[in-house]
């Protein structure tokens, strides 16, 4: 081997320790290019499954009669068809109204596919599958067991199916039967292609090859009958217009682009360093004839050697951790999202990131190479001194009186260093800026969506209501007696304007009014605790702020005299027609009605049916808030009492289940995103090591003389805290002054595009303090830990040995 | 035959009032196979001028030619080589690589070059120099003396026009400084090799067959040893 080689493979495993830092710097850069590539690429699977669960597998649907087929079988691109064939079409009169019943076959495998909601895929013949859409409120009505007459044949309802995709290509109301594989006259081919390459333009020719002309559309040419799977397409890119796949590229370049810089950063420092550190080697060689160009590629072999496996430990890192997030996602994701995260590395990202790493390593080592390149013999072999004196504008002498002797060399230590901290002083600001603007990022988050605001403890919403209100009792007693529940409050009301308080206008305190009834349960319980007389309408003295939507108030200091109530009429105009008096307040809604900007009035039955009979004589409605431990149980039994009294409307909402949603999209992009800061932390802390402890190696001889002119133990580690501090100090500072500026632009683009759409006062966000002292912290900690660790087998080597012998 | 000729050689270090002459228009010249010693105060301008001659640092102005060729028109790259080829150096210091054994450091300018290694020409080197048993060692498994012995058989393995020595004993005890003078004294006479030596060590220059004096930069003396 040339003896340049040799000596580098030889001084690297004199410095494992360094050699491993500068390996495991590029493992982690490669980890954290190549896993945004699996996230983005894994996100992209998703998409094509979730899509692909949606709208199907194939890529092109061809409407067509059976002459059809022997064209599509010849035809090279394509993988596979299935077909599903028309059978008979058929037109229902009810009530006044024409439906259309088509009743198709499918191939078996297709059969055999179709999601059930209840009930089975029909067997024999004669048996058919319903939508969804045919049941419970349809007029149609049916429900498994019923049969149904179609051109003298009759068939029974063996299974009801969920929404499918070739619905929408088969037009409505679609039934399937078991056929005997034959086509008929219409016939729907779904084609799946070898290669979606180019599918709009495969499909141009398969419809050429059809004998269909083209019409010119909006998205270019158009072929009646042959349709894109368009969602499918979008997801490759190959819709007609502006792919996402294009997008999610640029995003991907983008992010790639920060990390490499701040890889480049790192890995360049761990080179340069490696280079000062041999700087006389370098000049003994050049005097000793090895010319520059033999100089520079013994720094990129070194780059080699480090690199390789480097890379080989960062893509089995990245498999590791890709196996860990994963699982982890569908840890958290299983109980509310109904698709399972698969993991995915598409070619083109893979070669991009694996070029974009090599691109990294050769770009680190390349100024540091060249540097090594002009090292001049002379310079090595004098030994000259890299201290140089400058004039200072400021004088630290307070550094000495504050910190002692130890303070001031500690302190001049890193002003001597400053180029060699340099760069890892910007890979740490670098971590604490992201840090904070992930932060803010998820901040921003919580404060845009419903997570933010003040939900009341309810985590189950409904209404309903019926022309029957004995069918509304009853369906309100069963909600009641349901066993699953822990506090329930039903309620009716009505919604008027607020006319005048106490006969002025200007006491309004809020534009509405809600007048409700509650269940008598819930009713007794705020008179029982307030001690009001039953029957008198009494104020809830809590309303949401219009201004601010997380703040509540009490808009009336005393309890008003009268409350002028109004409705707006056909024309606009106001019309007031009761005035509520003889009114109670109670400071609380005692967490059982939610909170709203208009003001609650507890009325009795009678109050409320009197002004209820005004407008809405044959319409009875209800809505309810429920407080349940299992809000899913609730939903499905709420739902059960639905179908079994068939209320005319009916709705509930589960914000549990949102909210638990909201909350687990929210934690996942919270790992990946913290994942992503937390893994650049980690390759600054390999800088952070290399750095350090390169600086403590070389002042080797410098801190043995200190120790023989008397440092003691004690002092010797005060000097180190002391400049780990300061150091971390250094970083931090940076750090804190461009996050801040981040902050300020933040705040700035909230303020400017954010909030003309909503409130001005509702999104403020938190100065995030926490941040900012979690990462000084850390910052301190890490370089203390790392100086001490350096100077661990230091603080024990003899003195003399030390100071007489050559440091490699 | 001329080996080494230089001509009105000047070397300045800064600038202005700070303007530094180490070297002030030098010329000389070197016969194959002689030995000369360069004797003169510490900041005569010694060092400086064995440097150039090495090709290692470079004169503000003059020439140097080595075997008749001009060593400053080579480039970056043929001036490594020149350094490589033609010259060997030794210096107070002994600047081995640290992780090299004995033996792997003596045949480094040769490695370099991707030359094969004349295997009797190193054994007969390293018994010329006394390191039959020390062959495997690394720089700091050796004394002073030794080091500095490894240092010459480097300098010397590739049959240099130039062995150029800066104060190669400077750094050592008198005993061991002997014998690396009988060694340069045999290497001259052995392999009619050429050496420039620098030392402030009046004594040890008699063992040249020629002394140049400098001071301030300025030849001031060049005198014949008698024998």
């Amino acid at each position: 081997m040339n003896p340049l080689n040799t000596v580098t493979i030889r001084y690297l495993q004199h410095n494992k320790k360094r050699m491993l830092a500068t390996i495991l710097g590029i493992a982690l850069s490669t980890l954290l290019i190549l896993s945004m590539a699996l996230f983005i690429s894994s996100y992209q699977k998703n998409d094509e499954q979730e899509t692909m669960a949606k709208y199907g597998t194939f890529h092109i649907v061809v409407e067509n009669d059976k002459e059809a087929w022997n064209i599509l079988k010849k035809e090279e691109k394509i993988a596979s068809i299935e077909t599903i064939s028309l059978l008979t079409e058929t037109w229902l009169n009810i009530s006044d109204q024409t439906y259309s019943l088509r009743l198709f076959t499918m191939n078996e495998d297709m059969l055999e596919n179709i999601p059930l909601k209840y009930g089975r895929l029909p067997q024999n013949e004669g048996e058919i599958v319903i939508p969804s859409s045919f049941t419970s409120y349809s007029t149609l009505n049916l429900e498994t067991g019923d049969t149904i007459d179609l051109q003298d044949q009759t068939y029974t309802v063996v299974g009801v199916s969920e929404p499918q995709y070739y619905e929408s290509y088969l037009g409505e109301n679609v039934m399937i039967t078991k056929g005997d594989n034959t086509l008929t006259d219409v016939n729907y081919y779904f084609v799946t292609l070898k290669s979606v390459s180019h599918a709009l333009e495969q499909l141009g020719v398969i419809a050429t090859d059809l004998g269909i002309v083209p019409t010119h559309g909006w998205g270019g040419s158009e072929y009646e009958g042959v349709t894109p799977n368009i969602h499918l397409l979008n997801v490759y890119g190959e819709g007609y217009y502006s792919s996402p796949d294009d997008m999610r590229m640029g995003v991907y370049l983008f992010l790639l682009t920060i990390l490499a810089v701040a890889c480049i950063l790192v890995i360049y420092n761990a080179f340069a360093i490696s280079v000062t550190e041999r700087k006389k080697l370098y000049g003994i060689f050049a005097s000793v004839g090895a010319t520059p160009g033999q100089i520079i590629r013994s720094v990129f072999f070194e780059a080699l050697v480090t690199g390789i496996p480097g890379m080989i430990l960062g893509i089995l890192l990245t498999i590791l951790m890709g196996m860990i997030v994963i699982k982890l996602f569908n840890m958290i994701g299983a109980p509310v999202f109904s698709t399972t995260f698969k993991l995915a590395l598409y070619p083109s990202y893979y070669y991009i990131s694996l070029l974009y790493i090599v691109g990294i390593i050769i770009l680190s080592a390349w100024l540091p190479a060249m540097r090594a390149g002009k090292i001049s013999p002379i310079d090595a072999i004098r030994s000259k001194d890299d201290v140089k004196r400058k004039r200072r504008w400021f004088h630290f002498g307070i550094i000495k009186r504050l910190f002692g002797i130890e303070g001031d060399i500690a302190f001049k230590n890193l002003r001597r260093n400053k180029k060699k901290y340099r760069v890892t002083t910007i890979a740490i600001s670098l971590s604490i800026i992201l840090l904070v603007v992930g932060n803010i990022f998820f901040a921003f988050i919580e404060e845009t969506t419903y997570l933010g605001m003040n939900l009341p403890e309810m985590n189950v919403n409904l209404s309903f209501g019926d022309s029957d209100p004995d069918k509304v009792r009853a369906i309100e007693t069963e909600i009641l007696n349901l066993s699953s529940i822990d506090k329930a409050v039903i309620y009716s009301g009505k919604t008027n304007y607020i006319g005048a308080i106490d006969g002025d206008e200007k006491k309004n305190v809020a534009s509405f009014a809600n007048l409700i009834t509650l269940d008598s349960k819930s009713y007794q319980e705020y008179l029982d605790y307030y001690h009001i007389e039953r029957g008198r309408p009494f104020i809830i003295n809590k309303v949401v702020d219009e201004a601010d939507a997380k703040i509540e108030i009490s808009p009336f200091t005393e309890v008003p005299q009268s409350i002028l109530l109004c409705t707006r009429g056909e024309n606009n105009e106001r019309d007031c027609y009761k005035t509520l008096d003889n009114l109670e307040m109670v400071p609380d809604s005692l967490g059982l009605l939610p909170s709203t900007t208009a003001l609650t009035i507890v009325v009795d039955e009678n109050t409320l049916e009197e002004i209820q009979n005004l407008y809405e004589k044959n319409m009875s409605v209800r809505s309810a808030v429920i407080v349940a431990k299992d809000p899913f149980t609730i939903e499905e039994e709420i739902n059960r009492i639905f179908r079994q009294y068939e209320p005319s409307n009916a709705f509930v909402e589960n914000y549990a289940l949102q909210i638990e949603m909201m909350k687990r999209t929210i934690l996942l992009i919270e790992i990946v995103v913290y994942g992503l800061i937390g893994l650049l932390t980690l390759v600054a802390l390999t800088s952070v090591f290399t750095t350090v402890y390169t600086g403590i190696l070389l002042r080797r001889k410098e801190f043995a003389m200190l120790r023989s002119i008397g440092l003691t133990k004690k002092g010797f580690n005060k000097m180190l805290s002391l400049e780990s501090f300061f150091f971390g100090m250094k970083s931090f500072l940076y750090g804190f002054v461009i996050s801040n500026f981040f902050i300020l632009i933040i705040n700035w683009w909230i303020k400017e595009m954010y909030n003309p759409f909503r409130d001005s006062k509702l999104i403020h966000l938190h100065y995030p303090y926490q941040t900012f002292l979690i990462g000084f912290l850390g910052i301190f900690l890490l370089t203390l830990v790392t100086m001490h660790y350096a100077t661990k087998q230091m603080k024990q080597e003899n003195i003399i040995d030390a100071l007489t012998e050559d440091t490699f | 035959m001329e080996i080494l000729k230089v001509e009105h050689l000047c070397k300045n270090y800064g600038k202005g009032e700070a303007l530094v002459k180490a070297l002030d228009d030098v010329s000389f010249s070197v016969e194959d196979g002689e030995f000369v010693a360069i004797v003169g105060a510490s900041g005569s301008g010694k060092s400086t001028l064995l440097h150039i001659l090495g090709g290692v640092d470079r004169p503000t102005s003059g020439k140097v030619y080595v075997k008749g060729k001009d060593v400053y028109q080579l480039n970056e790259r043929d001036l490594a080589v020149f350094r490589r080829r033609e010259v060997g150096l030794v210096y107070q210091f002994y600047n081995l690589i640290p992780i090299l054994n004995v033996k792997e450091n003596m045949t480094l300018p040769i490695e370099l070059d991707k030359k094969k290694i004349d295997q009797a020409y190193l054994q007969e080197l390293i018994t010329t120099l006394g390191l039959e048993n020390r062959v495997d060692h690394l720089p700091n498994e050796l004394s002073g003396g030794q080091q500095q012995r490894v240092s010459i058989g480097r300098a010397l393995m590739n049959r240099p026009s130039l062995l150029l020595a800066d104060e190669p004993t400077g750094n050592l005890d008198s005993k061991a400084s002997r014998e690396i003078m009988e060694l340069l004294k045999l290497s001259n006479e052995k392999y009619h090799q050429t050496i420039i030596m620098i030392t402030h060590d009046h004594e040890l220059a008699l063992t040249a067959s020629r002394i140049i004096t400098i001071e301030d930069g300025r030849i001031i003396d060049d005198s014949k040893v008698s024998a």
